[in-house]
């Protein structure tokens, strides 16, 4: 019961979070020098086209007054124009985001399948060869940001050995299959054209991959950690000298509850894959959402980058109150220690 | 007397050695420490030296040699050259320069703030101001850093001094929470209600009692950050709106670079291995403080 109303307070406080994030992005689009509506038209304009863009964009009216008038719509779902192409910035996001959910998507499995499997092993071998090995690479993994893994996989696997695709979504002669939810893995599932689909998931392996080496080596080294020092533990030893064979010992007790630290730095990787996501897909000239907010900032277009932000830090927020959720029911201390908090 | 005097001076100066030698002990008991170190000492002695020790200092700047352009790495260019025909090795060295400045600038802006805050918020706690701030810290961290920096960088000039404002509005709050958490765990503690009972000023308890208990953590992230912000100051450059050419950054060097490939590899893999260079050192070298002033204690 009381767990609910942990839930629920933890969403309403995050609401007035995103709340804040409002007014902060609104602060920020503010301090830039000079006219947006004179940056958006270009210096030869003529004045009256600049006025009149002012006044679209309600320049012309105090900033409290203009706060209000684009939160109220950003509640009706209306993000504003793009200053460059002229159209919704709701329309450009929903074509966009579906692309980079799938790479979010990817990349979120690799992180788990690989980061969780090298941990075991590693902490299964602790103080072998093995061992020593995976946390020589998971340091590597750390240390080495993204988009020089992008560049890394693009020269080794789609120029070396041409096994990927170097850049795109999808090879130019197969059509993307109509639009349903706009991803083309699904889209194209949903409508039996497997050859895009798979031609899709095979784009972006590459770009997954390099996504999520950073979150995967992170999750490595906790998965190790945890283990070998749950290993030690008095409940695991009690259960080996009640003569539980070693397997069950590791499926049942050990493993559970080492994977909560992982799980839970993992799920704050993941949430911030969107941010990440920016310089790999530059890299592998990916149609993604991340492109489309670098183009925006290059661009100066206001409404746009405002957009982005907000969408990446409303996905962040509301990720993180999922992964309180999902460690509280994983971890009972967690559970517990929520109830008395409430 | 005088002697006595004279006598506990030598006497603590001889334990502040006892101290050092410790410390130094419990880094050095890595030898990934050490190499850290010497890493970090190598960056920072070339990026000083730059003019000096980059074989073609002239090629750090607008320099045009089409005749030498696009060369693989050879013993005349170890790193190769770029599509103006300028040696990578030279640029990679003068791009230390503005790298490490980026860091610490970001570092000294970002700590003093950033701590001030999470003291303020945490010996107050549960008074309105302190609250207030902590739920801005929270709107601020509700943003990823690079994406927030990205979109602040965007709004200004692209400049080596608007990055380096960029990140910094960006990270403060994450040493805010940081000194946040360790002030409330400290607030309660004896010697801190012994300084309250004695009616010392609440500013000076914070600063003079509470603070000094939080260096060592405070310091390892500093340490560890560095990589971190000069990464992220990279990521700017990357994107284009970082530092401008032909100031060389590590960023602008891998993106522009990037559009070589595969033929010409080396000129973005390179500047992409020096940025990994960087954050490793850094690690490696925040690890080993965090073991010599964790550890043993």
């Amino acid at each position: 019961m009381s767990m609910w109303v942990y839930i629920i307070k933890r969403i309403i406080y995050s609401i007035g979070v995103l709340f804040g994030v409002s007014i902060l992005i609104f602060i920020i689009s503010n301090i830039v020098p000079g006219d947006p509506a004179r940056i958006a038209l270009g210096p030869r304009a003529p004045d009256w086209a600049v006025k009149r863009l002012r006044k679209e964009m309600n320049l012309d009216k105090p900033i409290v007054e203009r706060y209000f008038l684009w939160l109220g719509n950003l509640l009706k779902g209306d993000l504003g124009e793009s200053l460059r192409s002229r159209r919704p910035i709701t329309k450009d996001i929903s074509e966009y985001l579906p692309a980079s959910l799938e790479i979010i998507a990817l990349s979120a499995f690799f992180m788990a399948t690989i980061g969780i499997n090298l941990g075991r092993l590693s902490a299964r071998f602790s103080d072998t060869w093995l061992d020593g090995v995976i946390r020589i690479v998971s340091y590597i993994g750390i240390v080495t940001p993204a988009f020089v893994w992008a560049i890394l996989f693009a020269l080794i696997f789609s120029y070396l050995i041409p096994i990927f695709p170097t850049t795109g979504r999808i090879s130019p002669g197969i059509t993307p299959p109509p639009r349903i939810t706009g991803s083309y893995i699904i889209d194209g599932l949903l409508t039996g054209n497997f050859k895009a689909a798979f031609d899709t998931l095979w784009h972006i392996i590459l770009p997954a991959l390099a996504l999520s080496m950073g979150g995967a080596a992170q999750a490595a080294r906790m998965t190790r950690a945890s283990m070998v020092d749950n290993a030690e533990k008095d409940y695991i030893l009690a259960a080996k000298a009640y003569g539980i064979p070693y397997k069950l010992i590791y499926k049942k007790l050990l493993l559970k509850p080492s994977l909560i630290a992982p799980i839970s730095i993992m799920a704050l990787d993941i949430a911030a894959l969107l941010g990440n996501a920016f310089l790999v897909e530059l890299v592998f000239l990916y149609p993604g959402f991340s492109r489309y907010g670098v183009e925006a900032m290059l661009h100066k277009d206001l409404f746009a980058i405002i957009s982005v932000v907000l969408i990446i830090g409303v996905a962040y927020t509301v990720a993180n109150v999922v992964i309180d959720i999902i460690i509280a029911y994983l971890d009972p201390r967690a559970r517990m220690g929520a109830e008395q908090n409430v | 007397m005088y002697n006595e005097e004279a006598s506990m001076v030598l006497l603590a100066r001889a334990a502040q050695r006892d101290r050092i030698k410790r410390a130094w002990y419990r880094f050095s008991r890595h030898k990934l420490s050490i190499v850290g170190l010497i890493m970090v000492l190598s960056i920072v002695f070339i990026a000083i030296f730059a003019p000096y020790v980059a074989p073609y200092p002239e090629h750090a700047g607008p320099y045009v040699d089409f005749g030498s352009a696009c060369e693989p790495p050879s013993l005349a260019h170890p790193f190769g050259t770029d599509a103006m025909g300028r040696d990578i090795l030279s640029r990679v060295f003068f791009a230390f320069r503005d790298a490490l400045l980026m860091g610490i600038v970001v570092l000294i802006i970002v700590v003093p703030i950033g701590s001030t805050v999470g003291l303020i918020g945490g010996y107050f706690e549960g008074k309105w101001f302190s609250t207030l701030i902590m739920r801005i810290t929270d709107v601020f961290l509700a943003i990823p850093p690079l994406v927030l920096a990205l979109a602040i960088a965007a709004l200004l000039r692209p400049t080596l001094l608007n990055s380096m404002m960029a990140v910094s509005v960006s990270w403060w709050p994450w040493y805010a929470r940081l000194v946040y958490g360790m002030t409330i765990s400290l607030k309660n503690e004896p010697f801190v209600k012994a300084a309250e009972l004695q009616g010392m000023n609440k500013f000076k308890i914070m600063f003079s009692e509470i603070l000094p208990n939080h260096l060592g953590p405070i310091l390892t992230k500093m340490t560890l950050d560095m990589g971190w912000v000069i990464l992220t100051g990279a990521s700017l450059s990357f994107v284009g709106l970082g530092e401008q050419p032909p100031t060389p950054a590590l960023g602008t060097m891998v993106s522009d670079g990037a559009k070589y490939l595969p033929t010409y590899w080396w000129i973005s893999v390179f500047p992409a291995l020096m940025i990994v260079v960087i954050i490793l050192a850094f690690n490696l070298l925040g690890d080993g403080v965090r073991e010599m002033l964790t550890s043993g204690e």
